[in-house]
């Protein structure tokens, strides 16, 4: 199996900058599992086991997304659509039914700008006690039930709910 | 097969040493490789076992044997119009580190999603470089992970894939992704046994490379 | 140096346009574009030659069909 040609890469002429900030890294671990896991070496999940969401937590995701959605004033398809989700992620997640990915989540973070951890959290794909936002989770979840504008007082506990996302 | 001069660090002294970053290597390098790490992956484990460090804290990688798997990485080897390109960091005419990267199948989940990106299906850094828990044993060469990461990246570029990356991190590796590569972290992924996935989109490329 | 060979490609209207639509939605150059989808040939000829099989996967309504690559 010999080597075969490849087009070189280019390198700049100074990577002093990027060899310091190697030599510096913390190495201790840089292994990754791709490859073992297409093979089957992978012996035990060693991945982090995400404990299962708390109702109040996928409750409070759902009005996020729900009051979120009805502060811009968009349907589903285009909120949707606006924010590079697929209608049925969007549907799902106003709907409390399912677990959401962490790349719906993402999305979701960038799209309203709150902390991606933070909603990993309340899904249940992080291990993380955050007494605050568990509380904040909780009265926002026993908000009042979604109607076509929001009122002043939903209003205000979104906009109480996002602050508390922030990091 | 081309080589571009770098530096590792000598932990002991301290000093700079010369390194090569070699872009194009053969399955037969991969070997090679696995065959000067065993034995120090096995003197690894007698040391692990005699001081009975606790399995959980035992290198995620140790017991990972490519050797045994050569039949099946066939599919895997590098070539022209090869989706498998695979790179190597040479020092003191010993491999300290190879990566394997994969540029098809594995489409972006960061926006805009769904693009191509260079995955990487493999990353190790020779055992002797490692710092396992509990027998004091400190890396010989330190600066290894960031250039072979710096590798994929390039590669990407070259492809025009704007230099985005993922991968799936084992857990011992998470911070190492997260913080010195500054990739972002999109959590466990049930497809791969809850190994956290991580991707670098074309921006923080950019600034991992200091083009910013 | 690598040494670079020339091919010309003549294309019909509707395969130039369907190129260019997956230049544009991956954000490539038609350039790069055949050469993933070369080596996407290559990767699945590599894998059928070995006795694996390729499929498609609908994992919401749970179906499963095998593309038929012929050798």
């Amino acid at each position: 199996m010999a080597g075969t040609p490849h087009k070189p890469l280019r390198f700049p002429s100074n990577r002093e900058n990027l060899i310091a900030r190697a030599i510096a890294a913390d190495e201790a671990g840089v292994s990754v599992g791709g490859l073992a896991a297409e093979l089957g070496m992978l012996r035990e999940a060693p991945g982090a086991e995400p404990r299962p969401p708390t109702s109040c937590g996928l409750d409070a995701l759902a009005r996020l997304v729900q009051f979120a959605r009805r502060d811009h004033a968009l349907a589903p398809d285009q909120f949707a659509s606006r924010f590079g989700l697929d209608l049925r992620e969007l549907v799902d997640l106003e709907s409390a039914r399912n677990v959401p990915e962490p790349r719906v989540l993402h999305q979701l973070s960038v799209a309203l700008k709150v902390s991606y951890e933070k909603l990993l959290v309340l899904a249940g794909h992080r291990v993380h006690r955050d007494e605050t936002l568990e509380r904040e989770a909780l009265r926002f979840a026993a908000s009042s039930r979604p109607m076509d504008k929001l009122s002043k007082s939903e209003s205000q506990a979104l906009h109480d709910f996002i602050r508390a996302l922030h990091d | 097969m081309s080589t571009h001069a770098t530096k590792l660090k000598h932990v002991a002294t301290g000093k700079l040493v010369d390194a090569e970053l070699h872009d194009s290597l053969s399955l037969d390098d991969l070997l090679d490789a696995e065959a000067l790490w065993a034995p120090a992956k096995i003197q690894i484990a007698r040391e692990l076992l005699n001081r009975s460090v606790p399995r959980s804290e035992w290198p995620q990688s140790l017991h990972w044997n490519w050797a045994e798997k050569a039949i099946t990485l066939k599919p895997y080897a590098p070539g022209p119009f090869s989706a498998y390109r695979l790179f190597g960091l040479r020092a003191e005419e010993r491999w300290q580190g190879l990566l394997l990267g994969c540029c098809v199948g594995h489409p972006t989940r960061l926006a805009p999603v769904g693009r191509d990106l260079v995955y990487v299906e493999f990353v190790e850094t020779a055992p002797w470089n490692w710092q396992p828990s509990g027998i004091g044993q400190g890396p010989l060469f330190k600066g290894t992970g960031l250039q072979l990461v710096e590798l994929a990246v390039r590669w990407s570029e070259d492809l025009d894939f704007r230099g985005r990356v993922g991968l799936h991190s084992l857990p011992q590796a998470d911070s190492f992704y997260r913080g010195a590569c500054g990739m972002s972290d999109l959590g466990p992924d049930p497809k791969y046994r809850q190994l956290r996935y991580f991707e670098l989109d074309e921006s923080h490329a950019r600034t991992f490379l200091e083009e910013n | 140096m690598l040494a670079k060979r020339t091919m010309t490609l003549n294309l019909t209207a509707a395969e130039m346009e369907a190129l260019e639509g997956l230049a544009r939605r991956k954000d490539l150059s038609k350039t790069a574009v055949i050469r993933q989808a070369l080596r996407l040939y290559q990767l699945v000829d590599t894998r059928v030659a070995q006795g694996e099989k390729l499929f498609f996967e609908d994992e919401l309504q749970r179906k499963k069909s095998e593309l038929m690559v012929l050798g």
